[in-house]
């Protein structure tokens, strides 16, 4: 039963995915799949305005999650190892955020800081703001851990200093956690489209403010060769994150 | 705190105490709560010391105060004539194995044991010479590539152990050592376990709430409750002269009553119970008070009407039984007072009963004169 229901819930996944490859390759999709003949034209129309737009989008995504590590790696270390009611309020106040309309979130940043929304930094905030929850959510409990805690102890006793410590037992036993919160904050921040349009300046638009425009303004062929690119990009990125945490270190004595 | 007699007055070797573990006073605090409460230990080179004691009496907070998990509210605890009370855990020259023994899920079993030799900067060469020489000592070197995930509970608690001893603690600290294992293991392994300490010269100091562990690790006990030492002293002293009830219940599951000594007779329980002193073991104790030490195989049963109307058979009520295996648990009522008491399991109990005193199975506990 779970097997069917796991395979009902890829094939959901994918057919909008392989509806969209075929609307990409298809000289005309109005005459229906493939019509007029199989194109990889639609791709080398797409790819010259869209590429500058994809390096934006992958840098914004680098940037937040570089961000979420610096920020919410060491809030989550707060939250999970001081509990008090400042730290319960702290992890109610960071999921605010998800609670609010992305058009409200938006106004108010744009309102509040007009200054940083030309360089571009506003909308880096603002997905740091949107994605936060999330990695908090991922490492919280990894970091709360009461195996954890009693490893990084040995681990002082025998002489470990507080970065080696992080480094050798904090960190390995969060892979997972920090997989996941990596993987989801890139993702979200690379397609994240609500922030992006009320923050971003028009001339310098992110992959899925493009993709809106074009699916807006264009024939649904080049729209479509569009979003293949974006998926193209994003789920190499996606899957080498996932494989990098089953490398886990293996020492020698 | 009760305290024993010294050493030298028991007729025992004073152990010399300058190069070993010391705690003087310590008393650690959660909040307002005391967890700890001005409790002095020490543990000499190459001895082990045992601290024992139910459930949430302080036993694994002492135990880290030790390592410098917790920070001590008053005190000071003294490793090798260092004073260590607020040194940093990673400068403490202290070996620490947890319950659950704490080994690094993501090593293998030979770069668990030299974890912390490369965090003390030891060079390559001298590290995998350690490395051996301590997987030989846990009879572990067959298994020096596998990963914990491949290890039973008893070779977890070696790697644990090896890796404790690879930096040559001065104090080596051991937190429940067997409880994580099956009842049926323990034994063998307690026996492991007692061959690899002695092989150490460090100080040993194990928690554990396990009296037959406590026992027979321990060269001495530390006896706590509700966060402060009771009783610290040989097993043999605390199971031949416990310093109160609880001491002798908890150790050994025996009663211990307030007793008066009338020329021949052990007076117990506000004159119910009178006990022929030729019935009785009599011995010194270091306590102050007289008292009457019974354990399981003290007592014998009888109909009450089948009893001697000396006061020497104490008629009590029965209020519950218990059949434990190896004993029989009764609690009695006999006028104001209740008492556990155990009988041999294959006695045979009414709704009152009549205890009398086995001949030479009770001790009666006198302070010197």
């Amino acid at each position: 039963m779970s097997r069917l229901i796991t395979r009902l819930t890829c094939l959901f996944v994918l057919v909008p995915i392989i509806a969209t490859l075929v609307a990409a390759t298809s000289v005309d999709f109005s005459q229906g799949p493939w019509g007029g003949g199989l194109t990889l034209d639609w791709f080398a129309y797409a790819w010259p305005p869209m590429a500058p737009v994809i390096g934006r989008s992958l840098a914004v995504a680098a940037l937040v999650v570089a961000l979420n590590l610096a920020v919410g790696g060491p809030l989550a270390w707060w939250v999970a190892r001081h509990p008090s009611p400042l730290t319960r309020l702290t992890g109610y106040l960071v999921n605010v955020p998800l609670a609010v309309p992305g058009i409200a979130l938006s106004v108010a940043l744009v309102g509040t800081y007009p200054m940083l929304r030309p360089s571009g930094l506003l909308l880096v905030l603002g997905h740091l703001v949107f994605t936060l929850p999330f990695t908090l959510a991922a490492l919280v409990p990894a970091l709360a851990d009461d195996e954890l805690r009693t490893n990084e102890s040995v681990a002082r006793s025998l002489g470990a200093g507080g970065a080696r410590v992080l480094r050798t037992i904090t960190v390995p036993a969060c892979l997972v956690a920090l997989t996941q919160a990596v993987t989801m904050v890139f993702a979200l921040s690379f397609g994240e489209f609500n922030i992006s349009f009320f923050i971003n300046p028009p001339a310098t638009p992110t992959a899925p403010f493009a993709l809106f425009d074009s699916y807006s303004t264009q024939r649904l062929e080049p729209a479509s060769a569009q979003s293949m690119i974006f998926i193209a990009f994003v789920a190499p990125v996606l899957t080498a994150i996932v494989l990098a945490r089953r490398r886990s270190p293996r020492r020698t004595p | 705190m009760t305290t024993s007699a010294p050493a030298a007055l028991l007729g025992e070797e004073p152990i010399a105490r300058a190069d070993g573990l010391s705690v003087d006073d310590l008393t650690v605090r959660y909040g307002q709560t005391t967890a700890v409460d001005r409790v002095s230990l020490d543990v000499a080179p190459a001895e082990t010391v045992a601290v024992i004691g139910p459930s949430g009496c302080g036993k694994s907070t002492t135990l880290r105060a030790v390592a410098g998990l917790v920070g001590a509210a008053t005190g000071t605890i003294t490793l090798t004539g260092r004073n260590v009370t607020t040194s940093d855990p990673a400068r403490r020259d202290i070996g620490l194995v947890p319950q659950n023994y704490a080994v690094f899920p993501h090593m293998s079993v030979a770069a668990n044991i030299a974890y912390g030799l490369r965090a003390r900067g030891v060079d390559t060469t001298a590290r995998r010479q350690r490395v051996r020489d301590m997987l030989e000592l846990t009879h572990l070197s067959d298994l020096a590539d596998r990963r914990p995930d491949q290890l039973s509970g008893g070779q977890r608690q070696r790697v644990a152990l090896a890796r404790a001893l690879a930096i040559r603690p001065d104090a080596l600290l051991l937190d429940e050592p067997l409880a994580a294992l099956d009842p049926q293991l323990r034994g063998g392994l307690r026996r492991e376990l007692s061959s690899m300490l002695a092989a150490t010269d460090c100080a040993t100091l194990i928690v554990t709430h396990d009296q037959r562990e406590a026992l027979s690790l321990g060269s001495r006990i530390a006896l706590m409750r509700e966060g402060r030492l009771v009783q610290f002293d040989t097993p043999r002293r605390l199971w031949d002269d416990p310093a109160d009830a609880f001491v002798a219940d908890f150790l050994s599951g025996a009663v211990l009553l307030e007793a008066e000594r009338d020329h021949d007779h052990a007076v117990a329980l506000d004159g119910l119970w009178r006990v022929p002193v030729r019935d009785l073991q009599v011995r010194p104790t270091a306590h102050g008070a007289t008292r009457l030490l019974l354990r399981y195989d003290s007592l014998t049963v009888t109909e009450p009407h089948d009893a001697p109307d000396d006061g020497s058979a104490l008629i009590a009520q029965v209020d519950h039984t218990e059949f434990t295996g190896e004993s029989l648990h009764l609690t009695v009522r006999a006028g104001d007072h209740t008492l556990g008491v155990r009988v041999a399991p294959d006695t045979r109990v009414g709704r009152s009963v009549a205890l009398t005193v086995a001949p030479g199975r009770a001790t009666l506990l006198l302070p010197p004169a």
